[in-house]
């Protein structure tokens, strides 16, 4: 069973690509059991913010904290078996099947020479079927359409098992229904599972409709972290996104929903 | 699986009978019973066992070495560098070894007494500094063009063969015949000491490679998907980059410039038994340790008593391999 972390804490956080700070001052964080979205305009700092997350870049200055504990205390194999990133896109030079993809979310939890056990078969079974992957087990991951291999790196990250889940705009080649079938994913394994979730979003609709709280960037800085009714104010977006917009309820279920004017 | 257990038997089979001809090949006629003979120690002729124990097998053991290593190069290069397409000879790697290895030569450092040493160390440093200048230059943050690391790998090598050429007009012309037909890529009958020198060098690597099957098929997917799952690539790279220089270098020093192994046999292998790496890697060392022997005795005997370099005839048979390659990768419509 994997380490479970709960809290992720992030105390003045910089970083820079070049001699201007791209990252700067950012101090939040989000916890289990809560699905926690990133939104903001293009260029925010919002990639940069889940690299720096998941250790895969290092700040300049600042600490992020898992329960209490520095992340860079933690080797890359521990980390991976505590939080995973699903990234924006992929791509593969060779003929590895879907299965042999997932099954690489198993990696941290062996050692290299080792193979895997019938439970890690089981594992990965599990999430191919939970991203609707079942029938293209044995295709090769290069013939696959956008969406397909997005939810094959969804499926990895799922056979990891970790407690956090770091996701860079998950749905961005995926169709209407698997889009709403992430973000129902995403809140379900907050929600019921109790992992901690934070998920970088373009669609500021499926935002509120599913987010527990919603972080908006500008520019490498936070404007507000907040509900969605609290996030999604006209002024405040049209200002942010340099364009005027309306939010009009939604008709069913109350929630804001955000259109260009 | 039940396949698996037979190929187990088969292969090592099949590998030691095609040694055991290509052993009895060559110009000297010899028979199964001479070869036996001298196998087992018994009473054969003082000549043919100088043949067959210190000029043919030596040799085919430095073919079979140099085959191992070109092609399990190939294979870690094409996995760290995400590009089926490369190769020590294409990247420029084998160049930047041969040249460590004319500059060694250059300064007569092969006349020390531990000049055996010395020129392979020079080759080992020429492929760490080629491999290291390939890599950063392509590079373009997470990615790794592959245009942009053929072209810089092509160019790099065309310098590189100036620079030899320019040492070599400063060689003697005795010592010039022998770079030039060591450049063509020829494999030697090596000393025994010699040999075991370079035997070490290419089981150290290996040693160090194998275990990381599973690492090189992660990344395959770039350098990011490889840190997701808990790879410290960073690490990965410098040992995989420490370790395919030792290999190049060191059998580059000795054999020169053999082109094209390192692409034909994992691409051949990828086709048959798939691109996982646990598998991959091994079967290089077994596929790429009989090709090279079988190329060298043709070597030996397509033309005896004249001997054809070696690179002759991997180029021969890898440039139109390569072509295919492209061409392939062409219609799939390649990044």
């Amino acid at each position: 069973m994997s380490e479970r972390y709960q809290n992720v804490t992030v105390e003045q956080l910089n970083y820079s690509y070049t001699k201007t700070p791209f990252i700067h001052d950012l101090s939040f964080h989000f916890k289990a059991g809560e699905l926690f979205n990133v939104v903001g305009p293009n260029g925010a700092g919002k990639t940069t913010l889940l690299y720096l997350l998941g250790g895969i870049m290092k700040p300049q200055t600042g600490r992020i904290l898992l329960d209490g504990i520095p992340l860079s205390s933690f080797k890359r194999q521990a980390l991976a078996r505590i939080m995973t990133i699903i990234p924006a896109e992929s791509n593969i030079v060779f003929d590895f099947t879907v299965y042999d993809i997932v099954s690489m979310g198993r990696y941290p939890y062996h050692h290299p020479l080792s193979s895997l056990t019938n439970n890690d078969h089981k594992i990965i079974r599990e999430a191919i079927e939970r991203t609707g992957l079942t029938k293209y087990e044995d295709t090769i991951f290069n013939q696959l359409s956008s969406g397909e291999r997005q939810r094959v790196l969804i499926a990895r990250a799922l056979a990891q098992k970790t407690s956090i889940l770091l996701m860079d705009e998950p749905t961005v080649h995926l169709d209407i229904h698997y889009q709403l079938e992430i973000y129902r994913l995403a809140q379900s394994l907050a929600h019921d599972k109790n992992l901690s979730i934070f998920m970088i979003s373009h669609n500021l609709n499926y935002t509120s409709m599913y987010s527990d709280r919603i972080m908006l960037m500008h520019e490498g800085g936070i404007v507000k972290i907040g509900t969605p009714e609290e996030i999604l104010q006209p002024e405040l977006l049209s200002e942010v996104y340099g364009t005027a917009l309306s939010v009009y309820p939604h008709p069913k279920t109350g929630k804001p929903t955000v259109w260009p004017d | 699986m039940k396949n698996c257990k037979i190929l187990l038997f088969a292969i090592p089979i099949c590998w030691v009978l095609i040694f055991l001809f290509c052993w009895k090949s060559g110009t000297v006629i010899i028979t199964w019973a001479q070869l036996k003979n001298t196998v087992f120690g018994e009473a054969a002729s003082n000549q043919t066992n100088i043949i067959l124990l210190h000029v043919r097998l030596p040799r085919l053991l430095l073919a079979a070495l140099t085959g191992a290593t070109l092609s399990l190069t190939g294979a870690v290069f094409q996995a760290l560098l995400r590009n089926p397409l490369a190769d020590p000879y294409i990247l420029g790697v084998s160049g930047g070894s041969a040249l460590g290895a004319v500059v060694a030569m250059g300064f007569g450092l092969h006349l020390l007494i531990i000049g055996f040493q010395i020129v392979p160390i020079f080759a080992i440093c020429g492929a760490l500094l080629t491999i290291l200048f390939v890599y950063n230059f392509s590079r373009v943050g997470n990615y790794l063009p592959t245009q942009t690391m053929l072209l810089a790998g092509i160019s790099l090598q065309a310098m590189l063969s100036a620079l030899i050429l320019f040492l070599q007009t400063l060689l003697e012309p005795l010592q010039l015949m022998q770079v030039f037909t060591w450049l063509m890529g020829n494999i030697p009958t090596p000393e025994y000491g010699n040999l075991l020198w370079i035997f070490l060098y290419v089981a150290l690597a290996i040693g160090v490679i194998l275990p990381q099957a599973r690492h090189l098929n992660a990344l395959t997917l770039g350098e990011l998907d490889a840190q997701i799952v808990g790879i410290d690539v960073e690490r990965l790279k410098k040992i995989l980059f420490f370790a395919c220089s030792l290999l190049t270098g060191s059998i580059v020093a000795l054999t020169g410039l053999i082109g094209f192994v390192g692409i034909i046999i994992p691409h051949l292998l990828r086709f048959l038994i798939g691109p996982d790496h646990r598998r991959l890697l091994p079967a290089c060392v077994i596929a790429g340790s009989i090709f090279m022997v079988v190329a060298d005795t043709l070597a030996r005997v397509l033309l005896s008593p004249t001997e054809i370099p070696v690179g002759v005839i991997t180029a021969l048979i890898g440039g139109p391999f390569f072509l295919f390659l492209l061409w392939k990768n062409k219609r799939k419509g390649m990044r």
